[in-house]
């Protein structure tokens, strides 16, 4: 009996042993199915410990919820067209419960190319150009740090502009100054359940924003040899709000945003400087006497320092701040509890690159104000602390 | 079979001069020996013979897609950590391996582009290069052979 077991424990170590020496020696980079096929993808693996609110899952108290995974695919089967599209399984609070959800899903039509210029349109699943990490917020090791800053980057507003469902016409310039990309978009989408109505109303409510309408653009620059990245983006999303029953207080009124985003960049062999500043007007209308119609202006934005110790450590500062109404810098007259009307954040943070697939971080933030908290995770404002801390770890593996 | 050309110490310090190893680059491109650069190298269907190095920039970044005569570029790189990669992304290029990373992946995960096919060392990249109509690559040292190297204005 003893030797059987031991063996079977012989077996499972041997086992453990192969799966270790077939994950560490997957590929580093992607599956090359043929010349034209690739496949690359991505999981990660937080572990979030905050004092008094949730951020990115039940954190209060520590938790494992914050789980990415993702699988990609580039296919260019002709010479002026090709197809991509991405699966993500994105586990962070109760609206990214992990159900997979298609990230984007495009055709790239190629109707100009020669060496110095690209001109096409891309049709489907697009994701919305917007700074310099909407495109990939979900993809762990596409970002600058275990969250996008969440000053600029808030989650309220995640769904609807994460990618679109419509299309785009882009174009790329190369020239002996730099490189222009400018890519212009339109599309209708899905804000989530719930978050939409948390981020307008503070609350859940009877009714429910219908598919929002998502309009914009980006200008890129980008010059690699002197180390400088600027580009502006703007978005203007459009939602309008279905009553659902007639009982609702709330008349069916609409929410439409202009979001203006700066952002610059300077890197050099040891150091990047980045900075982003958001501007973004929201316009209220007609829900009626339960709820007033009104136009505010709110201001975020971010500044990060990055110091390359070693080429595969990085060490991270970075302060955020966001002011949901201009009027209200405080949140004493507009808001209640005053602490939703703004968010400044501190961040440290480690990244160690461990091999070309495998990237660690460790990330610690102080944070004044609950602006970015998503409501469903935190239904209960008068709960909610204004001064928390989070300590965060991840792990990731891409390829 | 293919006769690596190495320079030992006397012919560095002759070739040192650089007028004088211009001369004989110019005389012998192909037998040419780059050990400080790392040199660039194409499929020998490419016809383009000199790139400034903007251009190559360019084409590295995932940027320039096409040949000048219309040809689909494919590119290949080492793997990040080679020493190889390193010298070429800095020296030839101008930029760092960071930098170049930081662009392929936004490319992959966004969907408006693909990475770099990659080889494991200079063997597999010569060997990728020569079998891919349209590749561009780079080396540490050119063998002899029929591939085509690229100048750097």
């Amino acid at each position: 009996m003893s030797s059987v077991l031991s063996k079977k424990m012989r077996f499972k170590a041997l086992s453990l042993q192969v799966t270790l020496a077939t994950l560490l020696s997957i590929p580093a980079y992607a599956i090359e199915l043929t010349d034209e096929l690739t496949v690359h993808g991505f999981v990660s693996q937080a572990y979030i410990d905050t004092s008094g609110n949730n951020f990115f899952g039940r954190s209060d108290g520590g938790s494992f919820d914050f789980r990415e995974i993702g699988v990609n695919g580039y296919w260019q089967p002709l010479r002026n067209v090709n197809f991509a599209a991405q699966l993500i399984s994105r586990n962070a609070g109760r609206e990214s419960d992990s159900d997979p959800r298609v990230d984007f899903a495009l055709a790239d039509l190629h109707a100009y190319s020669d060496f110095d210029s690209r001109y096409g349109v891309r049709l489907g699943r697009i994701k919305i150009p917007f700074g310099f990490y909407n495109t990939t917020r979900d993809a762990p090791s596409a970002r600058n740090g275990i969250f996008t800053p969440a000053s600029v980057y808030f989650e309220q507003f995640r769904n609807a502009l994460v990618s679109t469902d419509g299309g785009s016409v882009y174009g790329n310039l190369n020239r002996p100054w730099g490189d222009l990309t400018f890519e212009l978009f339109a599309g209708s989408s899905d804000p989530g359940d719930e978050e939409m109505e948390y981020y307008v109303f503070k609350q859940a409510t009877p009714g429910h924003f219908e598919d929002a309408s998502m309009h914009g653009g980006q200008v890129m620059y980008e010059a690699l040899d002197s180390g400088l990245r600027f580009a502006l983006s703007y978005t203007r999303p459009s939602l309008d709000y279905q009553r659902q029953t007639p009982l609702n207080p709330l008349l069916g009124g609409h929410v439409i945003s202009d979001m203006l985003l700066y952002s610059g960049q300077y890197n050099t062999e040891f150091w990047t400087f980045t900075a982003e500043y958001l501007l973004m007007i929201n316009n209220v209308k007609g829900f009626g006497p339960a709820f007033e119609d009104f136009r505010a202006k709110g201001e975020s934005y971010y500044a990060q320092v990055d110091y390359r110790y070693r080429p595969d450590l990085t060490f991270s500062l970075r302060y955020g701040e966001q002011i949901v109404n201009d009027k209200d810098r405080d949140g004493d007259t507009k808001f209640n509890p005053p602490h939703v009307g703004f968010g400044k954040n501190w961040m440290l943070g480690m990244q160690w690159d461990v091999a070309p697939d495998w990237i660690v971080r460790a990330e610690y933030h102080r944070t004044d104000g609950t602006a970015w908290l998503s409501g469903v995770d935190n239904p209960v404002l008068a709960d909610n602390r204004r001064k928390w801390e989070t300590y965060a770890v991840q792990v990731v593996y891409s390829f | 079979m293919r006769a690596r050309i190495r320079t030992g110490p006397w012919i560095s310090r002759v070739l040192r001069p650089p007028l004088l190893t211009v001369l004989l680059m110019w005389f012998v491109p192909l037998f040419a020996v780059a050990a400080e650069s790392p040199v660039i190298i194409s499929h020998p269907s490419v016809s383009t013979q000199s790139l400034s190095r903007d251009d190559v920039l360019a084409m590295f970044a995932m940027h320039s897609r096409r040949w000048s005569n219309g040809q689909r570029v494919k590119v290949f790189v080492l793997e990040q950590n080679h020493p190889t990669h390193k010298i070429f992304a800095t020296e030839v290029l101008g930029t760092y391996p960071y930098q170049l990373e930081r662009i392929w992946r936004r490319l992959v995960y966004s969907g408006t582009g693909r990475a770099p096919q990659v080889g494991a060392d200079g063997q597999e990249m010569l060997r990728k290069v020569m079998s891919t109509p349209g590749a561009i690559g780079y080396v540490g040292t050119v063998e002899e052979g029929d591939l085509n190297v690229i100048r750097i204005e």
